[in-house]
C-alpha cells in the first residue's frame, strides 16, 4: 500500500553502499523505519530531507506485518536552516528527538505528540539562546501526552500551593509525578527525587510559557542540570529499560 | 539452513558477520570461493591475516598505515602547518585523489552522534589537540555535510577558538553536474550562503 504522510526524522543509519535506514516519527503511522535506496548518493532526490530533525513529507510503500518499509519520495516541508548554526542548539535538538525515539513504540501514533515535536524543533530553530528551555518544555509536555504528567502546582498531600513553599528543597514522587511540600515528607519507601524549589518553579514556568517567554526565561546551569536529572530519572521510572539519553550529557 | 558441509557452514557464518552481508549472500560468496583455485583462496586468506597483523593506526593522524608515522605524516614535502580533519580513513583517500591538498590529515574515527552513542570522548579529539603543540597555521574541517558532521564541526570550532589558529571548513553546496531545479532547499540555502566573489 502506498501511503503519504508528514514525518520528523529521528535517526538515519548507513545501509549498503548508498542507502540509508531511516527512523521516522510520522503523523499518520507513528514511529516507523524505512529503507531509502540511494539516499547517500550525491544525485539522490531525497537531498537533505532525511537528516535527523528534518520535518519532511514522505511517500512510502507500507508493508503489512513488516517493520521495515520502502521509502519512495521525501521532501522538506518547512526548512529549519538555523538549527545547524549552533552546537548547543543542535544538541538540544538531538535531545528532543532522542527522547521521542526512546519513549515511542513502533507504529504508536499521536497527533498531539507529532505537533509537539514539530513545534519544539521550530522553536529551537528560531531561538537565539536558552536552548535547554525548549528541551525541558518539550519533555514536560511529552510526559503529559504520554499519561504521566508532572503535577507541580500544589502539594499532592496537603494541597498547599508551591508559591507558599519556604523550604529550599522539596520532593517529586516518581509514581505520581507529584510535588510533596517540605511539611509533608513522603514515605521513606517511595521513589522520589529531592529537588530545589527554584528548579521546580523554573520547570513550571518553562512548561507554561509561550515561545517568547521561554526564550527569555533564564534558568541557571545548576538548576537546569537538576531539572534534566529529574527528566532522566522520571523517564527511567516510567519507561523501564529506557536507555540513558546520551544527548543530555552533551547538552 | 542445513548445510551438507561443516566447513561451508562455518564460512557462511563468518562471512555473514561482515557489514551488509546476509546469509544468502554469504552462501553465494562461500560457493564462489569453493570454485576458485587453491592459490587464489590462499591469497585471500593471506590478505585477511596480513591486514590484521600489519595495519595499525598512525600515532599522529590516526589514519590506517603499516608504518608509524604514516607515509603522509612522514613526507617532508607536505605542508605541516595545515591539518585537514576528516571522519574516516576513506575520506583521506577521497581528498588525496583530488591532488589539491598538500597538508596533513587528522582522522577522527567518526562524528558526534548522541543517537548512536558517540560522544567527544569516542573520537580522536584529544589526539588532535595534542598535535597543536607544534606550530599549525590552519585547521580545515572536512566533515560530512550531514547533521552529525555539522555537530562535530561546531563542537571542534568552539574547542579550537581560544587557540588563535585559523579554522576553516570545506564549502557546502551543489555537486558538479547536478541541476539547480532538483536541489533541495537546505542545499541551495547553503550554496547561496557560501557564494564566492568572482569579480
Amino acid at each position: 500500500m502506498i501511503v503519504s504522510t508528514d514525518a520528523v526524522v529521528l535517526h538515519a543509519m548507513k545501509y549498503s553502499d548508498t542507502s540509508k535506514i531511516v527512523t521516522l516519527y510520522t503523523r499518520e503511522y507513528g514511529k516507523i523505519k524505512v529503507v531509502a535506496k540511494g539516499a547517500r548518493s550525491n544525485k539522490s532526490t531525497f537531498g537533505s530531507s532525511l537528516e535527523p530533525m528534518t520535518h519532511s513529507s514522505v511517500i512510502f510503500y507500507k508493508k503489512e506485518h513488516k517493520d521495515l518499509h520502502l521509502l519512495s519520495k521525501s521532501e522538506i516541508v518547512t526548512p529549519m536552516y538555523r538549527l545547524a548554526t549552533d552546537g548547543d542548539k543542535l544538541q538540544a535538538g538531538f535531545a528532543v528527538i532522542e527522547l521521542l525515539d526512546v519513549v515511542m513504540h513502533s507504529e504508536e501514533k499521536s497527533e498531539n505528540i507529532f505537533q509537539l515535536v514539530v513545534q519544539s524543533l521550530h522553536l529551537l530553530d528560531r531561538s537565539e539562546k536558552n536552548f535547554r528551555n525548549v528541551f525541558i518544555a518539550f519533555a514536560v509536555h511529552l510526559f503529559r501526552h504520554l499519561g504521566y504528567e508532572l503535577s507541580l502546582e500544589r502539594c499532592s498531600r496537603c494541597d498547599r500551593s508551591i508559591e507558599t513553599e519556604t523550604n529550599r528543597q522539596v520532593k517529586i514522587l516518581f509514581a505520581s509525578g507529584a510535588y510533596v511540600c517540605s511539611h509533608c515528607a513522603p514515605d521513606e519507601h517511595s521513589d522520589a527525587l529531592g529537588i530545589s524549589i527554584g528548579a521546580v518553579r523554573s520547570l513550571l514556568h518553562s512548561s507554561g510559557s509561550d515561545a517568547e517567554t521561554l526564550f527569555r526565561l533564564e534558568i541557571g546551569r545548576q538548576m537546569s542540570d537538576e531539572i534534566i536529572q529529574l527528566i532522566q530519572m522520571y523517564l527511567h521510572y516510567h519507561v523501564p529499560g529506557a536507555r540513558t539519553l546520551r544527548s543530555l550529557a552533551m547538552l | 539452513m542445513v548445510y551438507t558441509s561443516e566447513s561451508v557452514a562455518q564460512l557462511v557464518d563468518e562471512l555473514s558477520r561482515l557489514p551488509s552481508i546476509g546469509r544468502k549472500t554469504a552462501l553465494r560468496l562461500a560457493l564462489h570461493i569453493l570454485k576458485q583455485p587453491r592459490e587464489r583462496v590462499v591469497a585471500l586468506a593471506d590478505a585477511l591475516i596480513s591486514v590484521k597483523d600489519n595495519v595499525r593506526y598512525c600515532s599522529l593522524c590516526a589514519n590506517i598505515t603499516e608504518s608509524d608515522p604514516c607515509s603522509i605524516c612522514s613526507n617532508t614535502k607536505r605542508n605541516k602547518s595545515v591539518i585537514c580533519v576528516v571522519e574516516e580513513p576513506n575520506d583521506v583517500l577521497a581528498l588525496e585523489r583530488t591532488n589539491e591538498f598538500h597538508g596533513l590529515y587528522h582522522v577522527l574515527g567518526g562524528a558526534l552522534s548522541p543517537l548512536d552513542n558517540v560522544g567527544p570522548e569516542d573520537l580522536k579529539i584529544k589526539e588532535l589537540l595534542a598535535r597543536l603543540d607544534e606550530p599549525v597555521q590552519e585547521i580545515i574541517l572536512a566533515l560530512n555535510p550531514n547533521v552529525e558532521g555539522e555537530a562535530t564541526t561546531l563542537y571542534l570550532a568552539k574547542l579550537l577558538r581560544p587557540l588563535a589558529i585559523k579554522v576553516s571548513r570545506i564549502a557546502r553546496g551543489l555537486p558538479i553536474g547536478s541541476d539547480l531545479e532538483f536541489a533541495d532547499e537546505a542545499t541551495l540555502a547553503r550554496a547561496i550562503e557560501g557564494r564566492v566573489d568572482i569579480s
